[in-house]
């Protein structure tokens, strides 16, 4: 038996008399919605990547940061030794000073992370979230009877881990010993 | 809107206008618009960071080498202030003698060293003049190191430092 279906015009909601939305209408919504989409969220990843990319700038001027100045304050009072190098050919890949309270302390670039050992104890001073991919240091002045102070440049070039919108820094400094050596 | 609550949705209900579509879309840019530029805004700053940060490693050098030469003057017996004369000077971080400023030409930055210098490389934002004077003939000079940059956005930033030499081993 065949169902006899018959609906009355009027009496039902959804019946042939009365306007639903028509395949235009509908495509034309469909349309709209996803222009309104596809644009919320272009300037969502955009956003994204610019918050992104603050992030990764401030993690690397951290560090940046208070590496240089823990080594600057440190170098400043310390008495350098040398040999002096011959820059910018072939800067001196790490840095031994004697601190007058802290004792022999050497500066190097190791697996892409700073080292300071002090009197043979190895500690790292960068945070993980970032990697030092140069280290140098410019060392003259070292030489005893030179007529010259001795005089350290560090350059030192640190980028974030994060790959994505990656920041990276160029720095350098230069320092004059405090202690007078002729 | 009128809603007829006879048939529910009636071929004579209004659905939005174009008008309340308009100002709905113009509240939404509004919105982003604003989120978009609080977190340009933001970018900016970290940039704006990052460069003074770079700047004040620069400015410490331009202190430092002064000191340095100072310091030299003594080994080779020269009076206070020989190599520190008053006026506007240029330096990099091995020079031996101040320079005269000129056009005072940005620093420049060589990647395969990593130094930055006057010598090789390409062309930083950054530019740096030290300022000599006299405070105290023969006994206290003042050193005030200005280094200037261009940000993104074109407005002109310094990093300042002074330093007071003297002549006091």
């Amino acid at each position: 038996m065949t169902p006899r279906i018959h609906i009355k015009p009027g009496t039902y909601h959804s019946s042939a008399g009365q306007a639903g939305f028509t395949l235009f209408e509908t495509l034309l919504v469909i349309l709209l919605f996803s222009i309104m989409v596809v644009l919320m969220g272009s300037i969502f990843i955009g956003s994204l990547n610019l918050q992104r990319k603050a992030f990764n700038l401030q993690q690397a001027e951290e560090n940046a940061s208070f590496v240089l100045e823990a080594m600057a304050k440190e170098i400043r009072v310390s008495q350098i030794s040398g040999p002096d190098t011959n820059c910018p050919a072939t800067p001196a890949v790490s840095l031994s000073i004697t601190h007058p309270v802290n004792g022999n302390i050497i500066y190097s670039l190791s697996g892409n992370s700073i080292h300071r050992n002090v009197n043979g104890t190895d500690s790292i001073m960068n945070s993980n979230s970032v990697e030092f991919t140069n280290l140098k240091f410019c060392i003259s002045g070292a030489a005893v009877d030179d007529g010259k102070q001795p005089r350290v440049t560090i350059m030192a070039s640190v980028r974030s881990v994060k790959t994505q919108q990656q920041a990276s820094i160029n720095v350098q400094t230069t320092l004059s010993q405090r202690f007078l050596s002729n | 809107m009128k809603f007829n609550s006879k048939t529910g949705s009636s071929r004579f209900q209004s659905g939005f206008t174009l008008v309340e579509l308009l100002v709905a879309i113009f509240l939404f840019s509004l919105a982003f618009t604003a989120t978009t530029f609080v977190l340009t805004l933001n970018l900016g700053s970290a940039t704006s960071i990052k460069n003074s940060f770079v700047a004040s490693g620069l400015a410490q050098e331009g202190i430092e080498v002064a000191r340095n030469l100072r310091d030299n003057d003594w080994f080779s017996g020269s009076p206070f202030g020989t190599s520190i004369p008053n006026g506007t000077y240029i330096a990099q971080w091995n020079s031996q003698a101040l320079a005269p400023v000129g056009s005072n030409p940005n620093i420049k930055f060589d990647g395969a060293s990593g130094l930055f210098s006057y010598g090789s490389g390409t062309d930083t934002i950054f530019n740096r003049s030290l300022t000599i004077d006299t405070v105290t003939p023969g006994v206290e000079k003042r050193v005030v190191v200005i280094v200037s940059w261009q940000e993104r956005s074109g407005s002109t930033k310094t990093v300042s430092a002074e330093e007071h030499l003297f002549n006091w081993k």
